[in-house]
């Protein structure tokens, strides 16, 4: 599709779901009120909805799959412990989720600054040669090279341009999760984008 | 008469292409047609826009799938304290309009001491089909075991009944 009705305020915005039933933030909204009362159902719930997104958020930012499971861990377990807290958020007008991935954020830098070794999930498999896997083979050499490219930039950008390039969110959403303006939140994507655009053709085969 | 956008140079329409990626429905609407008019009469500007079509599929392609996370799930239940981490039922898909509604429908109450009446169904019929098997298994072996029993009562009354003669003098 090349052109669309709306722009700026919307693009990178993920459709709308079908009309009838309840938008996305006010399940999130109604599933935190129930978990700020305790009620671990809600949790799950919420959960269900949200983990994946997560952890996938935590593997790309942090570049490993094993860790990415421990920062959504700890993630979920500030959302229960602090569920309380969201109540003020909301008054504010926040998304759930732009609090969660700000949390997410904030987890993934405090552990790159703590992590000092290699860990085991790091270290690439070993190539398999057999013909059958070769297609398997390119897909995870493609996925390598993104992946380092992706690990070059430095942290805020690498933010920004996760929340829009990958999970779709507009400017002004990823702007508040990284808490800064719109304005320095275009600076980082151009950049980003100009050296991904670097390591990636440079890298080309 | 209509006004004609103004023309992009080329540093404008590399800005934007940086800034909202090779997709042209991700644009504002006013730059979408200038960009186009320039990628048309300036070489340069088509072969960057190119460039970005081809990293942004790069990107695509290089990219992590959603996995499965339902251990995990348990393991954070675990790590808040919930008594139900380990028979933790199958989650939710992630958030679709469907997931939404049955996410908005979970369970409100707390279980009493988080007993329920349908938790003692499963052990109590495991209980009463135990006890049919053990009947009908009994049952079987202890009537053949009676013909058995016929057979060496029928044996011992002629052994009796042999010996009453002897007693009585019939046989010596």
């Amino acid at each position: 599709m090349l052109y669309t009705e709306k722009h700026n305020e919307n693009r990178y915005m993920q459709p709308v779901a079908a009309t009838g039933a309840a938008s996305a933030p006010d399940i999130d909204n109604d599933l935190m009120r129930r978990i700020g009362a305790g009620d671990q159902a809600a949790f799950r719930a919420l959960m269900s909805r949200h983990l994946q997104k997560t952890v996938r958020l935590a593997a790309r930012m942090l570049g490993s799959d094993g860790q990415a499971d421990d920062v959504a861990q700890e993630a979920f377990v500030r959302v229960w412990k602090h569920a309380a807290r969201w109540q003020e958020s909301e008054v504010k007008g926040a998304r759930f989720t732009t609090w969660l991935y700000r949390i997410v954020l904030n987890i993934v830098i405090d552990e790159k600054r703590k992590r000092s070794f290699t860990a085991i999930d790091d270290i690439p498999e070993p190539v398999d040669s057999r013909p059958d896997a070769q297609g398997e083979v390119e897909r995870r050499e493609k996925a390598a090279r993104v992946h380092a490219a992706l690990q070059q930039l430095p942290e805020r950008q690498r933010a920004a341009f996760i929340l829009c390039f990958y999970e779709e969110y507009s400017n002004r959403e990823a702007a508040e999760m990284l808490d800064i303006s719109v304005k320095a939140l275009e600076s980082l994507l151009v950049r980003s984008r100009r050296t991904l655009r670097d390591l990636l053709l440079e890298d080309k085969p | 008469m209509t006004t004609l956008p103004p023309p992009l140079t080329i540093e404008a329409f590399r800005d934007s292409v940086d800034l909202y990626s090779a997709d042209l429905s991700h644009w504002p609407l006013d730059l979408v047609k200038p960009a186009l008019a320039l990628m048309e009469s300036d070489a340069a500007a088509q072969a960057y826009f190119d460039e970005a079509l081809a990293v942004d599929d790069a990107l695509r392609a290089g990219d992590a799938a959603l996995r499965d996370t339902s251990a995990l799930e348990a393991r954070i239940m675990a790590a808040i304290g919930s008594p139900a981490a380990q028979a933790a039922p199958a989650g939710l898909p992630a958030e679709t309009p469907a997931a939404a509604v049955i996410a908005a429908q979970a369970p409100r109450r707390k279980a009493f001491f988080d007993f329920r009446p349908r938790d003692l169904f499963a052990p109590g019929s495991g209980l009463l089909a135990l006890a049919v098997i053990g009947f009908l298994v009994g049952f079987q072996p202890a009537a053949e075991a009676s013909d058995d029993l016929g057979v060496l009562f029928l044996a011992h009354e002629q052994v009796v009944g042999d010996d009453s003669a002897l007693l009585n003098g019939g046989g010596l």
